[in-house]
């Protein structure tokens, strides 16, 4: 089940109000909490090594952050 | 009245009352039942029973000659001193019964015939007040029936 | 999702049922009329069986096989479901619809032993109907998590009476409370994103760690910010903890207070003492009073006044007789004291002067000396007689009448008695009143009430200190990461990790930002829905102006309390709101959850207007069957009736209800016909609402106006 439109949409006014590290950064910001749920949800039904999976996420994302930042956050 | 006025002529007389009276005389007076309830014991002594035994003879007009051993003597004539009147109503009651004072010399005469008035009066009130748990209420009644009331002028 | 059909098999003493539901969209409600003990709850539970399979159970422990099912014979179980689901999906800016079609079956082998279940070989089944024929769903239980989750179950599978609970008031206020905050939070996803948090806030441990390993001012601050980071999580979760603590311990002592108010109150003791004390000297007055006059009644039989009352004309005729010889002279004019006393007075009665030296005052000297020389009887009658004419005066006066001083007596005998008794029935009802006092029922809530007050200090002691610990080591921790920021920034070599950091904290940030908006907002969205919704199902007087109205409204607050309002006043929902409004809240609560989660799925709930009639009946019904409008998804709902639950509600029903049967167990007491078989079972008629036939037919159905379905045929 994808997350209830009011979650989404919580989402996406919370990414908004973040510092953006680099253009774009919102949106990927979006995307990973995005996902993020999603593995837990999976692994909800089914167990999975969520906890790898959320730190990949997160560690993609902190990659662009480094890589399109300059160095700067 | 003051009582050293009044000498008592009845000191050596004897009040008596029926022998088969006594038992119940005893029940309704305190004088050997100091605490007793009032309303169960309405009389004090002996001679206040004898007394009313007497006044209700003399209201109804009759004596009971009894023989000598059915007489119970419960004192002699000392405790009408306690109260002078009835020294008084003694002799007013002989005279007014006899139509002569010369009565009045013989107390023993006197005592007599108070005896025989008494005994006449006595079982009535005994047998009304044995019947009720009320003693005091129907000595009461059984006595206000019997009063007669002075016509007075004025109505109080 | 939509539910089409259901066959049951075995399930409790739905040996071989079918069921199915109304999928009309204008008339959204499907109705299973079912008497108590006629399978509803069975077949509330085999639905959920059948989805979810063990964890749907409330009691693993009980057999789903019948009772009278032999035991150590092996019952083969099954639900099957068939249902739709339409996905609605965003793509390239547009809305993409699209509905499948499932089958679901799901069996399980028991047998009992001794009265325990031993169930095995369960297998589930679920298949996609596809143009090209069944296709199977490889993991039935993610799609089947996906459509309709199982956090969910309690809220689109609801027993009316079970639903009680979130306004019980067998539960403490904090079970209550956290039923409130589970079911809203299962609509939400709040568990999920909970553990989402916690996740990401490993990952940001694990990245801090990583900062310092590389050494020095880094490392070491890096240790203080997890160290203080882990401390402020420990003294939050400690300072909740508290906190639920006091909230309970704050009810407990209301209701403690209000126990001993209740207790005090059947008999105000400081009262009752004084008015006792008060009667008992009236009492002793009173006695005092009655001996008094029981001796002044007694002191009547020795007075005069009874003598004379009783022998007035004896004495009288004594009287009359001195008289006469008073008037013969026999009896002297005068008694030798009253001479004395004119001799000093120096007056005669008559007038005369008596003064020494006059013939008159000598004629009395020899009056005197001649009386006392006569003779004692005749002093004795002399005193007779003056005596006689004094107390006949005092007679005639009324000085002497015995039935007036009696008459007097007793009446005041009577009147203190009146009152003694009177007096005497009053201290036996204070005394009464006083026994009723349950002194140590008393002193045991005062104690119990006292250790509560004690407790509550001592939490809130502790919550002041905790809170006060959590402000400190929040202001710590802000310097401490001000500084471990600062210093991450000027270290190059940290560069990739900080950016992973950053990133952590950006996703924190954003997953606590949703959080709170979902616990604030949302939970205010819910709350306003189901004050709307409550509202209207209880508005009886809606006509009424809102000042003139007792409830106005419903609320959840945000600490998960569910609360009615009566104007400004708070009513106590557990002892403050009649059945059937408690109900009406409930299922207030319960739809604006769903229709406020966006989820779409069946709403079945078993027993929905117990407790209900008239108006608050009618508006409950209305706004749970009431049809999708244009702009909302399809709704389906499924209610499990009884008789008398329909009654007064026939008409609605008639609008709303798409499909609507009868379910009966052949072993009610109160049936009409008996039908064949060993054993009971419920079996399936066509009947609706409004009537009844040979299998389901009631003694009482006359009661509920209830016509034959079908042509009337005798028992079999």
């Amino acid at each position: 089940m994808a997350s209830p439109k009011l979650v989404v949409d919580a989402i996406k006014r919370r990414c908004a109000d973040v510092e953006p590290r680099f253009d774009g950064y919102q949106n990927e910001l979006l995307k990973a909490v995005v996902d993020i749920l999603s593995r837990e949800r999976d692994h909800r039904i089914s167990p999975t090594n969520v906890q790898q999976k959320v730190q990949d996420h997160v560690e993609v994302l902190g990659d662009q952050v480094w890589q399109r930042s300059g160095g700067k956050a | 009245m003051p009582v050293n006025e009044v000498v008592n002529p009845f000191l050596n007389a004897s009040l008596r009352i029926p022998e088969r009276d006594w038992p119940l005389v005893e029940k309704f007076t305190t004088t050997q039942q100091a605490q007793a309830d009032p309303d169960k014991v309405p009389f004090r002594r002996f001679v206040d029973l004898w007394w009313a035994g007497l006044c209700i003879g003399v209201r109804e007009g009759r004596r009971t000659e009894l023989p000598p051993n059915e007489w119970h003597r419960f004192n002699d004539g000392t405790p009408l001193s306690t109260d002078p009147w009835r020294i008084i109503h003694l002799q007013l009651l002989a005279v007014g019964q006899t139509g002569d004072a010369k009565i009045l010399d013989d107390p023993g005469a006197i005592i007599q015939m108070a005896n025989e008035f008494a005994a006449t009066g006595l079982p009535q009130l005994l047998e009304g007040m044995n019947q009720s748990t009320e003693p005091i209420m129907v000595a009461s009644e059984f006595l206000r029936e019997r009063c007669v009331e002075p016509e007075t002028a004025e109505t109080s | 999702m939509q539910f089409k059909r259901a066959h049951v098999n075995n399930f409790k003493l739905l040996e071989d049922v079918e069921v199915d539901f109304c999928v009309d969209r204008a008339r959204p409600l499907t109705v299973i009329r079912a008497e108590n003990a006629s399978g509803k709850t069975s077949l509330l539970t085999a639905l959920q069986w059948g989805m979810y399979g063990e964890q749907a159970l409330e009691d693993r422990a009980v057999p789903l096989s019948a009772s009278y099912w032999p035991a150590g014979t092996p019952c083969h179980i099954s639900a099957e479901l068939a249902f739709s689901h339409t996905a609605i999906t965003p793509v390239a800016g547009q809305q993409h619809v699209r509905t499948r079609d499932y089958r679901l079956k799901r069996t399980v082998t028991e047998v009992v032993e001794g009265g325990k279940p031993e169930r095995a070989n369960e297998q589930i089944t679920l298949v996609e109907l596809t143009d090209q024929g069944m296709e199977p769903i490889r993991t039935p239980g993610q799609l089947l998590e996906q459509l309709l989750s199982a956090d969910l179950r309690h809220v689109f599978f609801t027993n009316g009476d079970a639903a009680m609970n979130f306004i019980s008031p067998q539960l403490t206020r904090t079970d209550k409370r956290s039923q409130v905050r589970d079911a809203i939070k299962a609509l939400l996803e709040i568990g999920v994103i909970e553990d989402a948090i916690n996740h990401v806030q490993r990952v940001q441990t694990s990245k801090r760690r990583e900062t310092g390993s590389v050494g020095g001012d880094v490392a070491r601050l890096a240790g203080q910010v997890e160290k203080l980071t882990n401390d402020l999580e420990g003294l939050e979760a400690k300072k909740k903890e508290i906190t639920d603590a006091v909230a309970d311990l704050a009810a407990r002592h209301e209701a403690a207070d209000r126990a001993l108010r209740e207790a005090l109150q059947r008999g105000n003791q400081e009262d009752l003492a004084r008015r006792l004390e008060d009667v008992k000297q009236r009492l002793g007055s009173a006695g005092k009073m009655l001996g008094e006059l029981n001796r002044e009644h007694q002191g009547l039989f020795n007075s005069e006044a009874l003598s004379w009352s009783l022998m007035d004309a004896r004495l009288r005729a004594g009287a009359t007789v001195l008289d006469k010889l008073h008037d013969a002279g026999v009896i002297p004019k005068t008694a030798v004291p009253v001479l004395r006393d004119r001799l000093a007075l120096e007056r005669c009665i008559c007038g005369a002067s008596l003064s020494p030296g006059t013939p008159a005052r000598k004629a009395v000297e020899d009056e005197i000396t001649r009386q006392m020389e006569s003779d004692t009887v005749q002093q004795r009658l002399t005193r007779l007689y003056h005596q006689a004419q004094a107390d006949a005066a005092e007679r005639d006066a009324g000085h002497f009448s015995w039935a007036t001083r009696l008459e007097t007596v007793v009446t005041k005998r009577t009147e203190w008695a009146k009152m003694l008794r009177e007096w005497s029935t009053e201290e036996d009802s204070i005394r009464k009143q006083i026994e009723a006092i349950d002194l140590a029922d008393i002193d045991d809530k005062l104690q119990n009430r006292m250790a509560i007050v004690n407790a509550l200090s001592q939490k809130r002691e502790q919550l002041q200190q905790v809170s006060l610990d959590v402000m400190m080591t929040r202001q710590s921790l802000t310097q401490v990461r001000e500084q471990y920021d600062e210093i991450r920034k000027r270290d190059d070599k940290l560069r990739r990790v900080n950016a992973q950091l950053t990133a952590t904290q950006d996703v924190l940030l954003v997953l606590d930002g949703v959080m709170d908006e979902l616990q604030g907002p949302y939970l205010e969205r819910v709350s306003r829905r189901m004050d709307e919704l409550f509202r209207r199902m209880i508005a009886a007087d809606a006509d009424l102006p809102e000042a003139m109205r007792v409830i106005t409204g419903a609320s959840i607050t945000p600490e998960f309390d569910i609360l009615v309002h009566a104007g400004p006043r708070t009513l106590n929902p557990d002892h403050e709101l009649n059945g059937a409004s408690q109900r009406a809240l409930t299922f207030a609560f319960i739809w604006a959850l769903t229709e406020v989660s966006d989820t779409v799925a069946p709403r079945i709930i078993d027993t929905p207007l117990g407790m209900m009639s008239g108006y608050v009946k009618r508006s409950v019904l209305d706004l749970i069957s009431a049809p999708a409008t244009a702009s909302e998804p399809d709704r389906q709902v499924v209610l499990l009736l009884t008789r008398s639950e329909i009654a007064q509600v026939e008409n609605l029903l008639d609008q709303r209800a798409g499909v609507v049967f009868t379910l009966t167990n052949t072993a009610a007491g109160d049936l009409t016909c008996r039908q064949d078989g060993t054993h009971p079972r419920i079996l399936r008629c066509e009947c609706n609402h409004r009537q009844y036939c040979q299998i389901c037919s009631r003694l009482d159905d006359a009661t509920y106006a209830l016509v034959p379905r079908e042509e009337e045929k005798p028992c079999p």
